[in-house]
């Protein structure tokens, strides 16, 4: 009997240890996700959330890495604590860089690299474009100030065009009618 | 003088060929714009256009595969699912995640700050209304839409219908705890290839589908 419940004790040790590394890591994603709901403005929290875990789903975290990033929103409480809104634009410029510094610091700790650029779009022109990648070099998620797509055309520069043959197709039929009628001048001057 | 100028340019041959021949090039290329614009404004929105030129998958993505009872990592910008509208023209429409220009040429984006089927919060699509997405502003309501994952089946019903104004991305915000399909494209698709201000979405809810969030 003794035997047997040595055998077992020691079965479910191993198939712990196995298992260990494969259930921890939720549990420093999960850790994260707490820390920033503790910490972040409730209605921040909550507009941010599904892209949070989005790129967590992505990537794998460490223990230390999550006390890393833990630690860090942890210093940022003052920041979360002037909450002005969820978009960046509502802060002032001090707020916007520290913000920034944040984001930058949480994806190197992740090993993450966040890259910032200008929406191509006239209507955004200084708007900046968050795109996160992976230490492979693949695109993990991309923030651009537009959540509400352009979705008329895949090419925006269709309109214009449109107006520009009707014009053209106009100035060559007149000129055909035209010339036209010279020829039908000269005809009748035979 | 004078006189004698204008008979001789009239008596020129050359200028007589060449204002009897100067019509004919010049109504055919009339003709081609006619016929761009008339591909542009009415041949290239139609949905029936859309099903002959119908995105091929790109063979150089990756499309996730789940083990079972786990949900599966989806990379960004891989098709995670192939979408069907009971009544529409066009058919397995598919779904990426991530909603960027690139995306939706490919065909319906997911926005990444929304959720996946099954995971009990709004699960924001889009799409081009000249192509996958032409149908959406005749769908009624009571219509079932089903997305095919790569982690299983769900079907949701059409039940509200909503016009937004497109720099109102409120519609949009994520909502856990009731879960929604947002369908939306550009409004009123009569506009063609016009700059759209508009935008119409479909809201839906979930009818069948495993559900992963208290899995999670």
């Amino acid at each position: 009997m003794k035997k047997f419940v040595a055998v077992l004790a020691l079965c479910l040790i191993m198939v712990g240890m196995v298992a260990m590394p494969v259930s921890a890591e939720p549990m420093h994603k999960e850790a994260m996700i707490e820390a920033a709901r503790e910490h972040m403005p409730d209605a921040m929290f909550k507009e941010y959330l599904p892209l949070i875990e989005n790129v967590l789903s992505q990537i794998s975290v460490e223990k230390e890495q999550a006390d890393q990033v833990i630690d860090c929103i942890e210093e940022s409480r003052d920041f979360f604590k002037e909450y002005k809104g969820n978009s960046l634009s509502e802060y002032e410029h001090h707020e916007r860089e520290f913000a920034v510094e944040m984001v930058d610091r949480i994806c190197e700790i992740l090993g993450l690299n966040a890259v910032y650029t200008h929406s191509d779009d006239p209507e955004h022109h200084n708007d900046v474009v968050l795109e996160i990648y992976n230490d492979a070099g693949q695109k993990i998620a991309e923030m651009d100030p537009d959540a509400v797509k352009k979705t008329n055309v895949p090419e925006t520069a269709a309109a214009p065009v449109n107006y520009t043959y009707v014009v053209l197709a106009a100035v060559l039929l007149l000129g055909a009618v035209a010339a036209a009628l010279v020829s039908k001048k000269f005809a009748a001057e035979r | 003088m004078k006189q004698e100028k204008r008979t001789s340019f009239k008596k020129n041959p050359f200028l007589k060929g060449f204002f009897l021949l100067l019509p004919f090039p010049l109504v055919f290329g009339a003709l081609i714009c006619a016929v761009v614009v008339l591909f542009q404004s009415v041949i290239a929105p139609s949905p029936y256009f859309g099903l002959l030129t119908y995105n091929k998958l790109d063979p150089s993505v990756t499309i996730p595969t789940a083990k079972e009872g786990e949900f599966p990592v989806i990379p960004y910008e891989s098709q995670w699912a192939t979408l069907n509208v009971q009544g529409w023209e066009r058919k397995d429409i598919p779904v990426f995640f991530g909603d960027n220009k690139a995306i939706l040429k490919k065909g319906a984006g997911m926005w990444v700050n929304s959720r996946f089927c099954g995971q009990n919060g709004k699960i924001v699509i889009s799409a081009h209304v000249t192509t996958d997405f032409h149908e959406l502003e005749v769908t009624p309501i009571g219509t079932l839409v089903t997305m095919d994952t790569v982690y299983g089946p769900y079907v949701y019903e059409v039940t509200d219908t909503l016009i937004f104004n497109y720099k109102d991305s409120s519609p949009l915000k994520p909502a856990d705890g009731e879960e929604v399909l947002f369908m939306y494209t550009c409004y009123p698709r009569k506009n063609g290839y016009q700059f759209k201000t508009e935008r119409m979405a479909l809201i839906c809810k979930k009818v069948e589908g495993k559900d992963w969030s208290a899995d999670e």
